[in-house]
């Protein structure tokens, strides 16, 4: 896109995440929203169209917007499960490159009950040979049990070991407690995670993220129209979403995968124009703690296979060779669904600009984020200005 | 006393095919345009979109590809008790199922092991017994 605008990303704003809140989704976002218009030096009044990211409150565009105020602006909820908030910015980051609608704002919510998240099929609202209704009446369908299968399928492959993936979780925990906004931030040792009860093997429950309630904000506008404003922008410099991509040879990737990240991966670095060895700090979607040994790799960030020896020895802690989920990710931070992927975005505009703190990566220039959910799997990659 | 009719389960009709003496088998389709063999059976070919293809019988054996053990479940009605094992398998001429393993004990399956095809009643409807397929470790 030749003439597309140059997006930046100019505010951005996380709560804590909790597992009970008498805070209300509205307020929730508002409190996110006033943060990022202030890290952005903006007025509500500038922004130009609005995205909320919220899987589970039909209303959330209006609930969480006619908080912060009523200026006519085009608002919408975008659903797409753990991955709405960036789809949010990625739709908002379109919007830009035309010039259509700039500065855009995402409100990523969600307020969510404890135990397991309810099953995404309405027996009522499918055909009875729906694939994933007859599967879920079969006792197949269950997340952490969609993860569990990719690494089982990597560990008799590659020889990965159920140590390996634990110390995803242990190294989670102990980012997450450099993150005030962190659910719990408290350190677990690799025998209390591989203890922790069996969820689906060889995931245990401390492998597992707990729901949370909470909220993110994300401001993004053109280069130019961010010169009028005192903010701290950082570039988008590529980004590319994918859903399910049917591969041959790979019933996982075909059935129960969350979409075909190489691909997404590929079309993000051609557009960024960097590739893996650039990159400085990443993020990665762990719902469940194997998801760094399979995104890691899938992002070229180290050899395919050996995503489980990478992690053990080191190499993605915060002064590691690549440092992933320097917060925590979603084990460590804590999974308000559709905030997600704003928590996501936000560490790593906090590590490219300096602002990181204890988590401060030295000096990263490019970063690259992967968040997925239920029918989509998203790749956005920035660069420090 | 006869056995009673076996029935698919509810929303397995077009996936499972039981013939009056017993025999039954997984009702894949095979793509004319791409060659993949696809199961369960779909409107277009998820692999190249075309509408151009051939029902067919899958064979009733074949081996893990992946797995996992399921502690923690929504529930099923095919009378699972957790912990149990759901697996992806390979089936032996074509084709991936995503099912149950039953008849052993989920810490002996493994990536590889040969399994075979299995019948599990859910229910009954109309004096037919309603069942749902799973796979068993394969017998020597």
């Amino acid at each position: 896109m030749t003439n597309a605008n140059k997006v930046v990303v100019l505010g951005v704003g996380v709560t804590k995440f909790e597992r009970e809140t008498a805070k209300g989704l509205d307020e929730l976002g508002k409190e996110a929203a006033l943060m990022a218009l202030k890290d952005a030096g903006m007025k509500y009044s500038d922004i130009q169209m609005g995205f909320c990211g919220n899987v589970y409150q039909m209303g959330a565009a209006a609930l969480t917007f006619y908080s912060m105020g009523k200026t006519g602006i085009p608002i919408t909820r975008i659903d797409i499960a753990c991955a709405s908030s960036t789809r949010s910015v990625q739709l908002a980051s379109a919007c830009i490159e035309s010039g259509h609608y700039d500065p855009c704002m995402l409100i990523g919510v969600e307020k969510m009950p404890r135990g397991m998240v309810p099953m995404p099929i309405d027996p009522e609202a499918v055909s009875t040979k729906n694939e994933m209704l007859y599967d879920g009446l079969n006792g197949l369908i269950t997340m952490p049990g969609a993860y569990a299968h990719h690494i089982v399928r990597h560990m008799h492959l590659y020889g990965t070991k159920p140590e390996h993936i634990a110390q995803c979780a242990v190294i989670a925990d102990k980012n997450s407690c450099l993150n005030p906004n962190a659910v719990y931030g408290k350190e677990r040792s690799l025998e209390e995670v591989m203890n922790s009860r069996m969820i689906a093997y060889p995931l245990t429950m401390y492998e597992c993220c707990a729901n949370c309630s909470g909220a993110t904000s994300v401001i993004v506008c053109s280069e130019e129209k961010a010169e009028s404003y005192n903010g701290k922008p950082v570039e988008l410099a590529g980004w590319d979403g994918a859903s399910m991509k049917y591969v041959k040879g790979d019933p996982v990737e075909t059935s129960i995968s969350e979409g075909y990240t190489p691909g997404a991966a590929e079309r993000a670095y051609e557009m960024a124009g960097v590739g893996p060895e650039d990159i400085g700090v990443a993020q990665v979607h762990d719902a469940f703690s194997s998801g760094v040994i399979i995104h890691i790799e899938e992002l070229g960030l180290c050899p395919k296979g050996e995503g489980g020896f990478f992690v053990w020895e080191g190499n993605t802690e915060i002064d590691g060779k690549i440092p992933v989920n320097t917060d925590g990710g979603v084990v460590g931070r804590g999974h308000p669904i559709g905030a997600t992927g704003g928590a996501q975005i936000a560490e790593l505009v906090w590590q490219l600009r300096g602002e990181a703190g204890k988590r401060q990566v030295k000096d990263p220039e490019v970063a690259i984020l992967q968040n997925s959910g239920l029918g989509a799997t998203n790749v956005m990659i920035f660069k420090k200005m | 006393m006869a056995e009673s009719e076996k029935v698919p389960m509810t929303g397995g009709e077009e996936r499972l095919k039981i013939s009056p003496d017993g025999e039954a088998h997984l009702i894949g389709m095979k793509c004319k345009s791409c060659g993949e063999t696809i199961f369960p059976k779909a409107s277009l070919c998820p692999n190249c979109s075309s509408e151009d293809f051939e029902e067919v019988a899958l064979s009733t054996k074949g081996k893990i590809w992946s797995y996992t053990v399921v502690h923690a479940s929504y529930g099923n009605i095919i009378g699972l008790e957790p912990p149990y094992p759901a697996a992806f398998v390979e089936l032996s001429g074509g084709g991936y199922v995503h099912t149950a393993i039953v008849g052993c004990d989920p810490d002996d399956v493994k990536v590889g092991m040969d399994v075979e095809m299995d019948l599990l009643t859910v229910g009954e409807s109309e004096g037919k017994e309603e069942v749902a397929y799973a796979f068993k470790p394969a017998s020597t």
